[in-house]
């Protein structure tokens, strides 16, 4: 009698642990489950984000009488390659064009230079004296920051290499470009662009990951 | 598109009819619904899992075809719940405030919630009150437009009581959710 009972009592207690197992358990994946899927969230939460700051930076007026609100331009990435490069005059109510590199899953818009949108601190920024893919020899120019903020578009950038793809979407075409360089300039307020000025070329600019010192430069060609 | 609901149903019972392929869907479709139906006084556990099996290929070839519109539909569901955590509009979180009185009635009127898990819903709520009161009181205060969420959110108080709350009541969702899992496991397994 008084060896059923304990072993009913050592049951008891075995049942009791596998529950506190299993809810362990349970607990280990939800948390693994949510650090493999965390920079996917993290993405969405910051195109979330991007898209309330954009809605809120569309202002009329405030109530001590201001009209616009002004956006500030940045002043770090002054680019200079001495292409003498043709002017556009777009005008676009939406995205002028797109921006997609599938090995990093970016998709991005960015606008035509005179929009208010057009900011670093907003979207991916198009660089002024920017050409279209559709000009033959130029250079389109695109930057945004890298890190951890929600607005750091080219955060993935430093897992290209060379011979990896991007595409831009501009009027109803897409123009596919292949990585041909990566270099790292200082961050002194101006990037030197090398490139071959018989090629069609695209170039990203963000900040090199892990050195706020420098700035990472990726040249891309057209190849269709 | 200003069709009668009756000729709704004639659209979709001449869609069946249309071609073979549709017909073949819908006889496989009554096939399984028939199955499972029989098999509830059968009960045999082997239909079940041929059942199941047959579900399961189904939405893993719709994931291999579509995975792009799945990947989508995800990534939209998952970024309308994140908009709703962060920025929800004032009838979502109107609703919010309703599901969470409803909680502090069920758990006044339950016999089966222990004294733990009451105290702990009470506690919740009673903070998620005090938010959507002040929520309502700063936004009257200070002459804010309830409907335009722009003007809403540009105010940092308004922004952070309804983000605390939201987050609040997400913590609370997730404390239940592996509650009940223990409770059941317990129950279960002991």
């Amino acid at each position: 009698m008084q060896m059923q009972n304990q072993e009913n009592l050592n049951k008891k207690k075995r049942k009791v642990k596998k529950s506190h197992l299993l809810l362990i358990g349970s607990l280990l994946v939800f948390v693994g489950v949510l650090v493999l899927s965390y920079n996917h969230l993290l993405l969405l939460k910051n195109q979330v984000f991007s898209d309330m700051l954009i809605s809120m930076s569309d202002v009329d007026s405030t109530d001590d009488g201001k009209k616009t609100e002004q956006l500030e331009v940045p002043t770090v990435d002054n680019v200079s390659d001495g292409t003498v490069y043709k002017e556009e005059s777009i005008d676009y109510n939406k995205y002028l064009g797109v921006i997609e590199i599938p090995k990093i899953g970016l998709k991005r818009g960015f606008y035509n230079t005179n929009s208010r949108y057009n900011n670093i601190e907003y979207n991916v920024t198009l660089v002024k004296g920017s050409t279209m893919p559709d000009v033959a020899n130029g250079n389109l120019i695109l930057m945004a920051h890298s890190g951890d903020a929600y607005i750091s578009y080219f955060a993935y950038l430093y897992r290209l290499n060379i011979g990896d793809s991007a595409y831009i979407t501009y009027r109803g075409n897409k123009y596919k470009y292949n990585i041909v360089n990566i270099y790292n300039v200082d961050k002194n307020g101006k990037v030197s662009i090398y490139r071959n000025y018989d090629k069609t070329t695209l170039t990203l600019i963000t900040c090199t990951k892990n050195d706020d010192t420098k700035q990472t430069v990726y040249i891309l060609e057209l190849v269709s | 598109m200003n069709m009668s609901f009756l000729e709704k149903i004639a659209t979709v019972f001449k869609y069946i009819g249309s071609s073979f392929l549709s017909v073949e869907l819908f006889v496989l479709c009554l096939l399984l619904f028939l199955i499972l139906t029989i098999n509830i006084k059968a009960k045999n556990k082997y239909v079940n899992i041929i059942v199941i099996i047959i579900y399961f290929v189904f939405l893993l070839s719709l994931g291999i075809s579509s995975i792009t519109y799945i990947s989508y539909s995800f990534d939209s569901f998952l970024k309308k719940v994140i908009d709703y955590i962060y920025f929800p509009s004032t009838v979502v979180y109107f609703f919010i405030m309703l599901f969470s009185i409803f909680i502090v009635f069920c758990s006044m009127f339950s016999n089966k919630l222990g004294t733990f898990k009451k105290v702990f819903n009470y506690a919740v709520f009673s903070f998620m009150f005090f938010f959507y009161m002040s929520f309502v009181v700063i936004s009257t205060y200070n002459g804010i437009d309830l409907s335009n969420l722009v003007d809403l959110y540009k105010n940092e108080t308004l922004l952070s009581i309804v983000q605390v709350s939201n987050l609040l009541l997400f913590g609370w969702f997730l404390f239940t959710l592996f509650y009940r899992l223990f409770i059941y496991f317990k129950n279960k397994f002991d």
